[in-house]
């Protein structure tokens, strides 16, 4: 297991040869509230080479469970969410997997990061052997409403992983004006 | 002092350790070719040692003498016929493994869990690819008598709160079939739907009827009645609307918001102006549930 700071990446099929299906976790922390509270929804989208959403299908969210050619699906329903990759059913025009968790923007005060502690994204086989960790230590979230936690990126032809921890003030907005999503 | 070539059994700590990749080792020492044999499908790669960290719970099971009967290169045919999903109980390696602390059952667990995933999303995909063609909320200016239905995307569907302005009345119905019903002047009737968000499934905020679609896949259906001379309104978090017109001619506009699959329809249905809130229940077939006062539990 590898442990790494937010920018670095790690080298997943290099280090791991005949690894071709991966288990993401995302899992956090959040301070009760015996009021409105924040919560917070994962969500995986899959990018072209120009960095866009290749379209709406390619979400993968708790409304969306699977991607359109099966290879993301959404397992987790908990605390620690976990998506599942199939590294050989991603499509060739796929460059990348981000994995962010946001703010769901409820009217009746939807909070912010302020209140997640101890978030963090993983990477382990198929069998849960953990291959690499990034524990997010950020401070200031106050204004934070989308996080991306990582993604998967092609390597010519092998999958590596990188650990980002960025934040968005625009919640989930922001993140699908960068991405190209169709709110 | 020579080691005996038959070491007692019978004391743990005398037990020889048996070497991977040699499941008969009576075999092996009477000099039979292993090597040579053709290597079943679940092979293990090469022998290695492995580490693993007891705490973040390994899931493989242990190998079994039957897998690890054969060399490293069976796995990688076995591997090039079958890509797509290696069997979820292959061992990966054979060999000495440190910090084995979980059941052997996860892996099956979670392929399970993985398949059951599968298949919910290929019936609801299914469920709604059996619908007729609808248009989506930025193709309808208002829900009317001409333009009856609208279905939202499943994006639409989950993200932030369905805001409804002036209704006057609503009513919902959880997928567990909890129901309940509410005016804006705050009458109440049946049992709200609590999320795990502390917020109400369905239920004003002011004078403002609100879904929280995060907890969409709790909810069934709800009616918003308009009993007002103003149109009602829809928002949804990407800022598409559409309205429904006020009451005329002695019929009015209810919003019935249904969930199918993973996605939310909404219908304009049209009812007699004159129907009280429990006609337009009944028509719609929403029965109040309650909660059974404590006293009432005889036991």
């Amino acid at each position: 297991m590898a442990a790494l700071v937010a920018g670095a990446n790690a080298a997943l099929t290099v280090e791991n040869p005949g690894l071709d299906h991966v288990v993401v976790g995302m899992g956090w922390d959040t301070i009760p509230s015996n009021g409105p509270q924040a919560e917070l929804v994962p969500f995986v989208v899959m990018c072209d080479g120009d960095g866009k959403a290749v379209s709406n299908d390619h979400l993968v969210f708790f409304n969306q469970l699977v991607s359109a050619d099966s290879s993301v699906t959404f397992i987790g329903d908990g605390d620690q969410e976990q998506i599942d990759v199939q590294l050989k059913l991603v499509p060739e025009d796929v460059s990348k997997i981000i994995f962010l968790a946001y703010v769901d923007p409820e009217l009746r005060g939807h909070g912010s990061f302020a209140s997640v502690r101890s978030a963090h994204i993983r990477v382990a086989t198929d069998e849960n052997r953990e291959l690499v960790r990034f524990n997010m230590s950020v401070l200031k979230l106050e204004s934070v409403t989308a996080m991306i936690f990582g993604e998967l990126y092609r390597h010519r032809t092998d999958w590596k992983f990188r650990a980002l921890g960025q934040g968005y003030s625009t919640g989930l907005a922001g993140v699908a004006k960068d991405y190209g999503i169709s709110l | 002092m020579t080691a005996p070539s038959n070491p007692r059994t019978d004391l743990v700590f005398l037990r020889r350790r048996i070497k991977p990749g040699r499941t008969q080792p009576a075999a092996a020492a009477s000099g039979q070719a292993t090597a040579s044999a053709p290597a079943p499908a679940s092979a293990p790669a090469a022998p290695s040692l492995t580490l693993r960290p007891s705490a973040s719970a390994p899931a493989r099971p242990a190998p079994t003498n039957a897998a690890a009967t054969s060399p490293a290169p069976a796995r990688q045919a076995q591997n090039s016929q079958t890509p797509q999903t290696p069997p979820a109980n292959t061992p990966r390696s054979a060999g000495l493994v440190l910090g084995r602390g979980t059941t052997p059952s996860s892996t099956s667990a979670r392929a399970q869990r993985l398949a059951a995933r599968r298949q919910k999303a290929a019936l609801e995909d299914q469920e709604v690819k059996l619908l007729f063609p609808a248009p989506g909320i930025a193709d309808v200016y208002e829900l009317n008598l001409v333009d009856r239905v609208l279905r939202l995307s499943a994006l639409q569907s989950c993200v932030g709160t369905m805001v409804v302005s002036g209704s006057t009345a609503i009513a919902w119905e959880s997928v567990r079939g909890v129901t309940g019903g509410k005016t804006v002047d705050g009458h109440k009737a049946g049992t709200p739907v609590e999320t795990s968000g502390n917020r109400e499934l369905v239920g004003y905020n002011g004078r403002e009827a609100l879904v929280s679609l995060r907890h969409v896949r709790e909810l069934r259906r709800a009616i918003f009645i308009n009993r007002s001379s103003s149109p009602m309104g829809v928002q949804l978090f990407s800022g598409d609307t559409v309205a429904l017109p006020p009451a005329a001619d002695g019929t009015q506009m209810v919003l019935l918001a249904h969930r199918i699959g993973n996605v939310l329809e909404l219908r304009a249905e049209p009812v007699p102006h004159d129907w009280p809130d429990i006609k337009i229940w009944q028509e719609f077939d929403f029965s109040m549930t309650h909660r059974a006062p404590v006293s009432s539990y005889g036991r």
